[in-house]
């Protein structure tokens, strides 16, 4: 490796460590000091967490100019599409299995009354 | 002074009581012993500890995997035998055993039966044939590859020892809660459950790693993705999904664990957790391991069809697109497994419209195998009976299965004797015919000669007609309305039936008998059954191009690859004596121990976790760790052969 390579190397992982750190850092503050009410807290850090993810993968998993045929970036995005159907499905069916098996007898007797006065 | 610490909840209680498992836990540790007595009388341990443990060639770790499925699969079949033993003969007033037994007999096969024969079988025949098929002389990783086997074994001796020493989980194959819950469950049975699956899981996640790098990365030079073979594609496919699906199973069991071990909640309704929720998680890493498990079958098939009908292969491309096509719909469809659990209409209409369209890829597979026969030349040997066998009985186990990809049907038949006997359909018809076509078609590349013909005909037909009579009766019983896993029915008149299909287990296990006798039989005659021309099939792929027993390098040079049938075509161009110069220095691995340490150690800890012996799980942790940082400063893990030695071994390999 070529000493400006290496340069190059070691201030991408600069780049990434500081900016890891900060997010961490912001998302402590804004709890610790209450710098918001809750629920904006809780959006508030659930973007410095995709942000975070966005630096990781960018500066750590060295996604990015990756030669021909691709196979990390391939893989990364192929994980990332399962990853999400598999997330996204199973919060579907658990609502939808919670909304429907979670209910009380009564609620589901009212709830039958409604559904069948509306005919099918 | 307490010592409860040192011993855990180790006590005779769990010593097994009724007299079937007493039989089994003094048979099963005797056989053992006298095994070791055989070994250490034969003098034999330094050949299996140099030759066989501490290998990292990824064949002899290929035959281990195949011998423990093998094996398994007795145990498994055993298993299946009693059940069906149980069931014809209840009704007249023959109680083999009692409800509690009957529950972990079924647990206990198709738990092995899945992760330890199917699995096993899948991981052996990749170690035997990828490499060979890539051209390539060893798999990407193989250290890696020896500590992934000895994990599956050390799962497999966990599973096994449960029968002696706290009984096996009554949970069923996938261990539900609430019944695998601390509540019901207290004792160690779940718990050997989850942790010879938990270790074994991890040894197939390191192993789909390995597989997919390898053909990613280690293709013989000039194999461009699409020149690969299509068992390699296959493999590659079903390894991403291994990828992707293990680290749910691995979460899933892990939380079960904290749930039994650390009084933690996930999946008990008291303290706001939800059962249906592993069940949720438990098909999203389900669903796609059936289609692991088959995936490689596929494979296989498409070897053996094109070999046989000495054809190439009818729509490489499309079935390329096929196994891409199934990368993904397999992870949008574990929800059909529960569509009685009372999902909306909305969420069961996707999930079973998906596993409609998912049959498509399927089915453009076996037409690419019918117009390859089509005006083949086709040589009617044991493989191509298996695949013929495969085509009849898959394509009903997979129209059975569309048919329950409808919900309002679905919840007709869920959970009864008919989705017993589809999930039969295909795992016998698709998964065993296709590893069983797979040992049939690469024994000879491996030991060096064919395995007795006719006799692996008979077996092929032995298993067929015996799956016709095990299971067809299962479907009448299931729409009539036969519960699954029960021990006692309480209408007479299904009797017949089953009796009928305690009758095909006895004749599947005839045709497994015939197997066995094939197989020493064969070793009996291998000087009449030897292969001496290394292409017994007269074969497409590289594996054909190297002497039989394929020699441990595998290849003494490296392929050049410029076609899809790289050796039908160098065959039919005409071959060439490579020349000296034509040899150069290889490098190979070294074998290593660490492999079996660590997963010794990987052992303990699920020992240490079941019987609550918290120090040696801790101490079992810290070697784990400690072997693994000791193989990564081990710099000195390959030898070289020289160009002179390679060109002599090969010289005589072809002789």
């Amino acid at each position: 490796m070529s000493t400006q390579s290496y340069a190059h190397e070691v201030r991408q992982y600069t780049i990434g460590f500081i900016g890891a750190a900060a997010l961490t850092i912001l998302a402590y503050l804004s709890v610790k000091l209450e710098w918001y009410d809750a629920t904006t807290t809780a959006i508030f850090v659930l973007v410095l967490a995709v942000m975070q993810f966005g630096v990781q993968v960018y500066y750590f998993l060295h996604l990015r100019g990756e030669a021909k045929p691709r196979w990390q970036s391939w893989s990364f995005v192929y994980s990332m599409a399962m990853m999400l159907i598999v997330v996204c499905g199973s919060l579907w069916v658990m609502y939808n299995l919670n909304y429907r098996m979670g209910m009380s007898g009564e609620q589901m007797e009212q709830r039958m009354l409604e559904e069948n006065k509306k005919g099918f | 002074m307490d010592w409860s610490w040192l011993t855990g909840r180790l006590s005779a209680d769990y010593l097994p009581q009724d007299p079937v498992t007493i039989g089994a836990a003094v048979g099963m540790p005797l056989a053992i012993l006298a095994v070791l007595v055989a070994i250490t009388y034969f003098k034999k341990w330094g050949y299996i500890w140099n030759e066989w443990v501490t290998t990292l060639d990824a064949k002899k770790i290929g035959i281990m995997y195949m011998g423990i499925a093998l094996l398994m699969l007795a145990r498994g079949g055993a298993d299946a035998l009693m059940l069906r033993a149980q069931t014809a003969l209840e009704p007249l007033g023959i109680e083999l055993f009692d409800t509690q037994t009957f529950q972990e007999v079924f647990t206990a096969h198709g738990s092995i039966m899945i992760f330890f024969v199917a699995m096993g079988a899948m991981f052996g025949l990749i170690n035997i044939a990828l490499p060979l098929l890539l051209g390539t002389r060893d798999v990407a990783y193989p250290f890696l590859n020896s500590v992934s086997f000895w994990l599956f074994f050390a799962g497999m001796v966990i599973i096994n020892s449960s029968l002696v020493f706290g009984g096996f989980s009554n949970g069923g194959w996938l261990g539900y809660p609430p019944l695998t819950g601390l509540e019901y469950n207290p004792g160690p049975g779940v718990d050997y459950w989850i942790w010879a699956l938990q270790i074994s899981g991890i040894g197939s996640l390191l192993s789909g790693i390995n597989f997919t790098v390898t053909i990613l990365k280690h293709r013989a030079p000039g194999m461009t993705l699409m020149k690969m073979p299509i068992f390699a594609w296959s493999v590659l496919v079903a390894m991403v999904l291994v990828m992707l699906a293990f680290p749910v199973l691995t979460a899933t069991l892990g939380m079960l664990a904290l749930d039994r071990v650390a009084g933690m909640h996930f999946f008990t309704s008291d303290g706001g957790g939800n059962p249906m929720m592993y069940i949720n998680l438990i098909w999203a890493w389900g669903h796609p391991e059936v289609y692991i498990l088959i995936l490689p079958a596929f494979g296989i098939f498409s070897e053996v069809v094109a070999t046989f009908a000495r054809k190439r292969l009818f729509g490489y491309a499309t079935m390329v697109a096929a196994l891409i096509g199934i990368m993904f719909l397999s992870f949008v469809v574990w929800q059909h497994h529960f569509f009685t659990m009372g999902a909306g209409a909305n969420v069961n209409a996707f999930f079973g419209i998906m596993t409609m369209i998912i049959a498509i890829p399927t089915g453009v597979k076996l037409f690419n195998w019918i117009f390859t026969m089509y005006k083949g030349s086709i040589r009617f040997t044991a493989p191509m009976i298996w695949f013929m066998c495969f085509a009849v009985t898959f394509t009903i186990g997979g129209v059975s299965g569309v048919l329950m990809a409808v919900p309002a049907l679905d919840f007709q038949v869920h959970n009864t004797m008919f989705l017993v006997a589809h999930f039969h359909n295909v795992i016998i018809g698709g998964v065993v015919f296709g590893y069983f076509a797979g040992i049939y078609y690469w024994w000879p590349k491996v030991f060096g000669f064919t395995l007795h013909d006719g006799i692996g005909k008979l077996a092929a037909y032995a298993w067929q007609v015996g799956f016709v009579l095990a299971f067809i009766p299962l479907y009448i019983l299931g729409l009539m309305g036969a519960v699954r896993r029960l021990d006692s029915y309480d209408d007479p008149t299904w009797q017949p039936l089953f009796i009928v299909s305690g009758i095909g287990v006895g004749v599947i296990a005839l045709g497994f008998a015939l197997m066995v006798i094939g197989m020493a039989y064969s070793v009996w005659k291998r000087k009449e059954l030897a292969d001496t021309t290394g292409d017994p099939w007269d074969g497409r792929t590289l594996e054909w191009s190297v002497p039989s027993p394929a020699p441990f390098y595998n290849f003494a040079i490296t392929p050049r690859v410029s076609h899809r049938d790289e050796w039908w075509e160098r065959k039919k161009a005409g071959l060439k004596v490579p020349t000296r110069s034509d040899y150069k220095d290889i490098e190979l691995p070294k074998n290593s121990a660490l492999g079996v340490y660590i997963a010794v150690a990987a052992g303990l800890i699920g020992i240490g976790f079941i019987w609550h012996i918290w120090w040696l799980a801790i101490v079992a942790l810290i070697a784990v760790v400690v072997f693994v940082i000791k193989r990564t400063f081990d710099d000195d893990t390959e030898y070289t052969i020289s160009a002179d030695t390679l060109y002599k071994l090969d010289k005589e390999a072809r002789a």
